[in-house]
Formats: C-alpha cells, sequence, structure tokens
C-alpha cells in the first residue's frame, strides 16, 4: 500500500515499559498495522517515555526500546513529549529550529518534542488508540 | 454507527469494565453496531462464574444478547489461564485477534473508545 494513500493510525502511550503489558501490546498493534499496509504514529506520553531510553536490557521480557527503534526503521513517526522527558532527565539542551531536543539516552528515530505535537497528530491520523492504562 | 472497545482492564480492581460495558449497552438500545476486543487484563472479564454475578459478567452477557461483537486475545487467555471452558459463552478468540482489531478499527467502526 502507498503510504501517502495509506490511512494512518495514532497510538498514544502513558504507561512505562516493564511495569506493566501496555508498551508491548503498543509494539504488537503497531507492528499488525504497518503489516496491513496502515501508516501508524506513536506518541510517547508520561512515564512511557522510559521506552525510548537506550541500553535497555530486560532479562524475561521482550526489549521495549529496540521494538520502538525497528518500529522507527519501517517508517512508523514515534515522538515523546518534551515536558515528560525533561522531568524525566531525557533533554540536554534547547529545540532545534524544527522543534526537536537533543538527547544521548535516545534510542535512534525517536524525536523529543512539543506535546502541541499531540493534536497536531490527532489531525492527521483517522483514528487514535489510547493505552493510557 | 459502528463503536470498537478496546478494553484493558481486569474486573472489580478497576471499574472501567463497567463503565466499557455500560456504554455498550446505550450504544446498542440506540441500534448502533458494537464490537468489544478484550485485551491484556481485560481478557478476565469473559470468565464466566464472577461473584458478584450481577457485575461485569451481567452486562457482558446482556451485551451479547444485544448482538454486540465480542472478542478476547487468545495469548492473553492462555497467559491468564482462561481455557475456552471458563469463558462466557459466544465470545470470540479470532487466531489474529490485533488483526481483527486493527481491521475494525480502521475500516469498520466510525468510532473507538479505550479503556
Amino acid at each position: 500500500v502507498d503510504v501517502c494513500l495509506a490511512k494512518k493510525l495514532l497510538l498514544t502511550l502513558w504507561r512505562g515499559p516493564y511495569a506493566s503489558q501496555y508498551a508491548d501490546i503498543l509494539w504488537q498493534i503497531a507492528d499488525k498495522a504497518l503489516d496491513m499496509g496502515y501508516h501508524v504514529d506513536i506518541f510517547l506520553y508520561m512515564d512511557a517515555v522510559h521506552g525510548m531510553k537506550t541500553l535497555q536490557e530486560p532479562k524475561k521480557f521482550p526489549n521495549v526500546g529496540e521494538h520502538l527503534k525497528q518500529l522507527a526503521k519501517r517508517g512508523v513517526n514515534i515522538v515523546a513529549c518534551s515536558r515528560c522527558s525533561t522531568a524525566r532527565g531525557y533533554v540536554e539542551g534547547e529545540a532545534n529550529e524544527k522543534g526537536v531536543y537533543p538527547s544521548s539516552q535516545c534510542v535512534e528515530g525517536i524525536r523529543i518534542m512539543s506535546l502541541y505535537q499531540l493534536p497536531e497528530l490527532a489531525k492527521q491520523n483517522e483514528r487514535l488508540i489510547t493505552l493510557t492504562g | 454507527m459502528r463503536i470498537a472497545f478496546l478494553l484493558t482492564k481486569a474486573p472489580i480492581s478497576s471499574r472501567d469494565p463497567e463503565t466499557c460495558l455500560n456504554f455498550a449497552l446505550s450504544f446498542l438500545k440506540k441500534n448502533s453496531s458494537v464490537a468489544i476486543y478484550l485485551l491484556t487484563d481485560g481478557v478476565l472479564c469473559a470468565r464466566k462464574g464472577q461473584n458478584p454475578e450481577k457485575g461485569v459478567e451481567k452486562l457482558l452477557k446482556k451485551a451479547l444478547e444485544l448482538g454486540a461483537e465480542v472478542y478476547a486475545r487468545r495469548e492473553d487467555l492462555l497467559a491468564r489461564g482462561v481455557s475456552a471452558e471458563k469463558m462466557v459463552e459466544k465470545v470470540q478468540n479470532p487466531e489474529d485477534f490485533l488483526g481483527t482489531m486493527v481491521y475494525d478499527v480502521m475500516e469498520k467502526s466510525e468510532r473507538v473508545i479505550c479503556l
């Protein structure tokens, strides 16, 4: 399916990785939607921003950071809330001209941006699934 | 109108399942088409023999009677030890639950409510 013509699904996640099943169900839904030809956007909010951290090494659970990285490689637009990321120590400077905040602790393909990106994404997507926990 | 509900909460410890099912019943009584997707802890709502019986199980059975389609994710049922004989009748557990759910959300339902 042509990405330009594909319907868009926005997934928002509020819960952090490993404390619950929500982060896992997020990437599983995203993977399935991609397999079916849909475009997927993801917005990480509140503790969900911990999912983007580099160097995650869970012993028994799927690696959420690695799954998010793979989703980004498949074309998923993943945005993490800048206010939530700042509060949790991920942001290391001011935003660039595109509104992206710098972080050396963020897996490849995820952008830290303003919360105002969320309503913009909601406007661009046909459907929204919220995994708030 | 068709509404899809995505329910991820277990009964009793959360009131969200009752809220979800009461919403669903309201839509069904207005002749809307309703699909309820139970995943993660939400699959426990499909377990029969719940006490109090007047709670989630009764609401779920009423929704089924009124024509709701109810799907429970097989992997989550197995992880929680809920076998087919322990489930409320007419609850479906399709092999490709996520595919069924994503297709419904994107192509069939006009609204999606997540609880």
